[in-house]
């Protein structure tokens, strides 16, 4: 709804005391059905029916919606899956790393805990680079994002361009789909070779990450068309596009480190499962707030778009339809967490020669000695028994999924990647701190913008102990001593500061010693 | 220039910029002359095919330039604390915000002019202003530094340092090897200098691209009145700038023997290949892993 509209409804409506207007990033669509008449100016009709003449349809901003519910009623029980219950995390910790838009971005937090555990010290440069040094490691391990100092520029370039990885790890013995590049003025031949590989197809973005602008499984040329159609409506409009062959099985993140695979998450679409007694719409609600109390998925909740009425659609259901008990409700394809999917992980349960493909497939590559392996297959089966493909490898690999999967064990795959990283730079540490002492130095602009008090408040929070002082130099540092996750805490959040801070740079050093010890106080 | 001078002329001529870039070009060319085979894929980016893997390369970058090592090269004022740690000699500096202008002046001041102001995270040369004499050029050299960063995301940080005595030279190492060294007394002009360079200064440049993770290969800029002092006193230099995505200043000297930096790079990744190092070390998992972060687990 535009601004002028808003002020034209706040305008026929004496009694309208306020109106909430979508956020930069909320981008939800509120319609009204019937939808509202305009006259020859653009201006508002009044309607037939009494208010503003319709009923206002919100599904579409359901995951905007679904932050601000507050129903009465009782809540619905955890989401399951094959006996497993849903986990459950310490989210008031992982909330201090919670973005503008609701997601909680954990991955460069976690690689400075997993560094300052094993006794590293960590200098960190803004929120996504890490550097982490010992007295004996042979140089100094970085991470920038989730990409290392062994992740190759090159690499990049060729795990971002899917037809290009897919020659490599064709070359190299990996089994990948059949498909082929086109550009966008190409549609009739890309429906031609859909229709020529004679099975079910993908049509995906070149250069695309997330599941955007995926569409799987498309078996009817009208179908193909809409998927290649749809395209042009995203940002991947005038990009190249792939149609490759749709390899049927579940669709899995192998996270490999070095020559093991340290995690492994079955990724399901979005779905919901009825209950007998609720719509589609409410059913969606309540899974969406469970999807709040994972830091995974807490900013990604479920959304009622395009994709989700397609698919609605195709199982003639809408959004008022009331699922039988237990029956599964499909709500998208591509199974992604981002687009409303669950994740399991079932590294335990992973058949060996599973883990081999993806390894084999990471060392394909030249220039990746970590990567998010995207495989499709079934976990349980070995590569003899059915037909595995590797879809994509990623060099930077989200590992949230992996630390916080809605179910299933939770692999703390940061300590593996800090852990590679000073075996390739010559030195395994083997002790993990549970209490540190460190002493955090911290550049920027951090005087006089109310950085010792705001640290103050957090320490007091976390109960740690020590001091914080401004130096004449123009920065802050501070000695501290407390239990790994609390001193992590602040060490990790020291590099973002109250709102009027700008730190650049934050350097924290194990030390013997702090003082005082019964209290923080501010010099 | 290594292989047939003119037969890379010539190749240049037929495939830049049409077919593709000038780097990628060099490397094209350095690998075909080896007798590697070479798909290209599009202007930037061409696969190798060494003898027991296809290998990627993006202008000059292959995978031993990392991403950790190219974001470096455009941060400054990391690389001068990587170099410190290293005993390397860098120039006395300090980073300011750009809402901090005075701070900076007063930092200058202090320091004794001329100064240097560049910005701190950003590679190549934009917004770089050397020999700032007073306040007045300060504070305009301060501005130029960031808007240099247009909207490249981050913070505008801005490095001043004094400006170093001495001419500026080019050193390109490939590895633990010195590939070539380029004299640059004014901005135009590039003489090569590779064979008269004090092996003292070829270790430190060869010090300086180690001294940054993740990268085999770098072209390292430094100051010094020389690189050829006539005693064998230690001769004095100050680190300046390490850079990944340049074309080698001693592949086109204005003046002097060109050298062949690209066929270097590829030699490196047909002798030693920094990547496939890690294949050959297992990864063991911890020991003692606990719960993950964050997870409170239901008994």
């Amino acid at each position: 709804m535009s601004v002028a509209a808003a002020a034209e409804l706040a305008a026929a409506l004496p009694r309208l005391d306020y109106c909430a207007l979508e956020s930069s990033w909320a981008k939800g669509t509120v319609t009204i059905e019937p939808p509202p008449r305009r006259d020859g100016r653009r201006r508002l009709e009044l309607g037939d029916a009494p208010g503003i003449g319709g009923d206002i349809v919100l599904s579409g901003a359901v995951q905007y919606m679904t932050r601000y519910t507050d129903g009465s009623q009782a809540p619905p029980p955890p989401p399951t899956y094959a006996g497993l219950t849903a986990n459950t995390f310490d989210l008031d910790t992982l909330l201090h790393f919670e973005k503008a838009n609701g997601s909680v971005d954990t991955a460069n937090p976690l690689l400075d805990r997993a560094a300052l555990a094993y006794g590293l010290n960590t200098t960190r440069l803004g929120r996504g680079v890490l550097f982490a040094g010992h007295p004996k490691l042979a140089e100094p391990i970085g991470f920038a994002s989730r990409r290392s100092s062994w992740t190759g520029v090159s690499t990049r370039a060729v795990v971002d361009k899917k037809d290009l990885a897919k020659k490599i790890l064709h070359a190299a013995g990996v089994a990948v789909p059949q498909g082929d590049v086109f550009n966008p003025d190409q549609s009739e031949q890309a429906v031609r070779y859909a229709l020529s590989l004679g099975v079910p197809v993908v049509v995906k973005p070149r250069a695309g990450s997330h599941g955007a602008g995926v569409t799987t499984d498309l078996r009817e040329e009208g179908d193909i068309r809409s998927a290649i159609a749809a395209l042009a409506s995203t940002s991947f409009a005038q990009r190249a596009f792939v149609v490759e062959e749709y390899a049927p099985g579940e669709d899995y993140r192998f996270l490999v480190v070095g020559d093991r695979v340290v995690s492994v998450v079955l990724r399901r679409p979005a779905s919901v499962h009825g209950d007998g007694r609720s719509s589609v719409l409410e059913l969606v609600i309540q899974k969406n707030r469970h999807r709040l109390e994972n830091p995974q998925t807490h900013g990604s909740l479920i959304e009622l778009g395009q994709n989700a009425g397609y698919w609605l659609d195709r199982q003639g259901l809408t959004l008022d339809s009331v699922p039988a008990e237990g029956s599964l409700v499909k709500l998208g394809s591509a199974g992604n967490i981002a687009n409303g999917g669950d994740s399991v992980e079932v590294l335990d349960e992973t058949h060996p020669s599973l883990l081999d493909l993806a390894v084999r497939a990471t060392q394909a590559i030249p220039g990746l000695d970590h990567s998010g392996v995207d495989l499709i297959g079934d976990h349980r089966l070995s590569t003899d028994e059915h037909r595995a493909v590797v879809i994509e490898v990623n060099s930077n690999p989200g590992t949230d999924l992996n630390h916080f999967p809605i179910f299933g064990t939770p692999r703390d795959v940061s300590t593996s990647l800090i852990l590679r990283q000073c075996e390739l730079a010559g030195y395994r540490p083997s002790h993990v701190l549970d209490r540190l002492s460190v002493r955090i130095d911290v550049w920027g602009r951090v005087q006089g913008v109310g950085y010792r008090r705001w640290f103050e408040r957090l320490a007091n929070e976390r109960g740690v102990v020590g001091s914080i002082r401004n130096l004449s130099s123009g920065q802050v540092e501070a000695h501290i001593a407390g239990d790994l996750n609390d001193v992590w805490l602040l060490s990790s959040l020291a590099v973002t500061g109250p709102p009027r801070a700008k730190p650049n740079r934050v350097v924290t050093t194990h030390v013997s010693e702090v003082s005082p010890i019964d209290r923080f106080e501010v010099r | 220039m290594g292989g047939d001078p003119q037969a890379l002329q010539r190749f240049l001529s037929e495939n830049v910029p049409d077919r593709c870039t000038l780097r990628s070009a060099l490397m094209e060319f350095a690998a075909l002359q080896r007798g590697l085979g070479v798909e290209r894929f599009d202007q930037k980016i061409i696969l190798v095919g060494f003898p027991d893997s296809l290998v990627p390369f993006v202008g000059m970058s292959g995978p031993d330039t990392t991403r950790m090592g190219q974001l470096v090269c455009g941060f400054r004022d990391s690389q001068r604390q990587l170099w410190q740690a290293a005993g390397l000699c860098v120039a006395p500096h300090a980073v300011f915000l750009p809402t901090q202008p005075k701070t900076a002046a007063a930092y200058a001041t202090e320091l004794g002019w001329p100064v240097t102001v560049r910005p701190a995270r950003l590679e190549g040369t934009r917004g770089i202003t050397r020999g700032i004499d007073n306040s007045k050029e300060f504070r305009a050299a301060f501005r130029r530094a960031d808007r240099a960063y247009g909207d490249e995301p981050g913070m505008n940080l801005v490095l001043v340092e004094p400006t170093a005595a001495g001419d500026r030279f080019d050193f390109y190492v490939v590895g633990d090897r010195l590939v070539s060294v380029t004299h640059r007394p004014t901005a135009d002009v590039y003489v090569d200098v590779t064979d008269a360079t004090h092996p003292r200064l070829a270790g430190v440049a060869v010090d300086a691209v180690t001294a940054i993770p993740g990268l085999a290969h770098a072209q390292v800029t430094m100051v010094a009145p020389t690189v050829s002092p006539a005693d064998d006193a230690e001769p004095p230099y100050i680190l300046e700038d390490v850079a990944s995505a340049v074309t080698p200043s001693g592949q086109f000297p204005t003046q002097g023997q060109p050298r062949d930096v690209a066929g270097a790079i590829i030699d490196h990744y047909l002798t030693a290949p920094r990547w496939k190092l890690p294949h050959s070390v297992a990864h063991q998992p911890p020991a003692d892993a606990g719960p993950a972060p964050g997870w409170l687990v239901v008994q």
